[in-house]
């Protein structure tokens, strides 16, 4: 599968929802979904969808996207209102970059991780490291965020087993695949067998990973929420899965 | 862009897939990190614009192809191909030319982004070829008809590198299969 077609297989999901409300729905459901905080217009989630699949195949530039947003936001008669200039107005390029860029590495991310993680790429290449590849004018530290989270360094790299659950916990959104955070410059480099077993990673007679089960975008699925029934998030999703979207004690089974 | 393809003997490794799978990852990784090596390396343009990070960019579109015992590493980004063949290119789409952008507040934005007025109510083109801003007055983009670039073929990493990754790759999974049985 190339990043647009895991793209163009995103359900579109609008919502009134906050950032900090759409980060409590399950994982799984966010890596289906197309979705922006309180961005509730279906036509726009669908362009936003279209354009970021665009340029995830290197055929749309950015700015080419952004224009195109922001002809269909006019159309639309959008006001940002009082968020006019900030980061929730959909206007402005900055808001714009972090949709359309955050979900382009999203997708090519989860790509490159299940090509990483195929059974002969585990074998020859079972160690990856965790290091910067954009600058940024602020960096996060990203070592004491590794080390919080129970990362080990070798050499003074921040390295771990492609399947260690060390990259989902650094990871805002809870995938075990870059990018980690919203506008970070942190990538992954595979680190090879034999040089993991001279740093210490594994040992030669270690069992080799097993391969992680693979998402199926077209399946059903549930996971263990953090809200109730009569919550926000809750009634998001019902407002726009319908039937689809059930609770039953603190699980949200999803009915593709 | 697809890049080197990898034909792995049949007696070298007795399951093939995993082959095909190791080597494809490892030749992956090479072409991103000298994709990246190269972003790095790259000077700040003549004009002080910001960088723009093309290559990084390049560097997350690599993906691979994995078919039978063939693997291929595929480029993503517009232009690569263009820089690594090296070619002259002209407008399409009804344009006349390309514009190039020479102040910073510019910088990753195209003409039609800053100004989407029908009728370019924001910006004006003058005589010599460049579009500005009305109300600065300030020169934006110049307006190049076309431009011929060289072929560069450190635009990626050698047929040598990419082969000594995959045996590199292949050894690791012997070393691997062989611990294992």
């Amino acid at each position: 599968m190339t990043a647009a077609e895991t793209i163009l297989r995103k359900a579109l999901f609008g919502s009134d929802l906050s950032s900090e409300q759409l980060s409590r729905l399950p994982v799984e459901f966010r890596n289906r979904s197309m979705f922006s905080a309180h961005v509730e217009e279906l036509r726009v989630l669908h362009e936003a969808r279209e354009k970021i699949a665009q340029i995830a195949a290197g055929k749309l530039s950015a700015s080419e996207a952004r224009r195109d947003l922001r002809a269909l936001l006019d159309s639309l008669g959008y006001d940002p209102g009082d968020d006019r200039g900030t980061i929730k107005d959909l206007l402005t390029q900055r808001r714009l970059d972090l949709i359309l860029q955050t979900n382009v590495r999203q997708a090519r991310g989860y790509v490159q991780h299940l090509e990483a993680t195929t059974e002969g790429a585990l074998l020859a290449t079972p160690g990856q490291e965790l290091l910067r590849v954009r600058s940024r004018r602020v960096p996060r530290d990203w070592r004491t965020r590794w080390t919080n989270a129970g990362g080990r360094l070798y050499d003074g790299r921040m390295i771990a087993l492609k399947t260690d659950p060390i990259w989902t916990r650094i990871s805002r959104f809870g995938n075990p695949y870059p990018p980690f955070d919203f506008g970070s410059g942190m990538g992954v480099e595979g680190v090879g067998r034999r040089e993991c077993i001279r740093l210490g990673v594994i040992s030669p007679d270690d069992p080799p990973q097993k391969v992680p089960p693979r998402d199926d975008f077209n399946g059903n699925l549930q996971a263990s929420v953090p809200f109730g029934e009569d919550s926000p998030e809750y009634r998001a999703l019902k407002r726009q899965f319908g039937d689809n979207v059930s609770f039953d004690n603190g699980t949200v089974k999803w009915n593709a | 862009m697809k890049i080197t393809r990898i034909i792995l003997p049949p007696d070298l490794i007795p399951d093939q897939r995993q082959a095909v799978e190791a080597v494809s990852d490892r030749m992956s990784g090479l072409v991103r990190r000298h994709l990246r090596e190269r972003n790095d390396s790259r000077p700040a343009n003549q004009y002080g614009l910001p960088k723009t990070n093309y290559y990084e960019d390049a560097a997350e579109s690599v993906t691979t192809e994995v078919s039978g015992n063939v693997a291929a590493v595929v480029i993503d980004k517009e232009g690569v191909a263009l820089h690594y063949e090296g070619g002259t290119i002209r407008p399409t789409n009804g344009k006349k030319a390309f514009a190039i952008p020479i102040d910073p507040a510019v910088a990753g934005i195209w003409p039609s982004e800053y100004d989407p007025t029908p009728k370019h109510e924001k910006t004006f083109i003058t005589p010599a070829g460049a579009i500005g801003d009305r109300d600065t007055g300030n020169i934006l983009w110049i307006l190049i008809p076309k431009f011929t670039i060289k072929a560069d073929p450190t635009v990626l990493p050698t047929d040598d590198d990419l082969s000594n990754a995959a045996m590199d790759a292949v050894w690791d999974l012997m070393d691997a299969r062989r611990t294992a049985s």
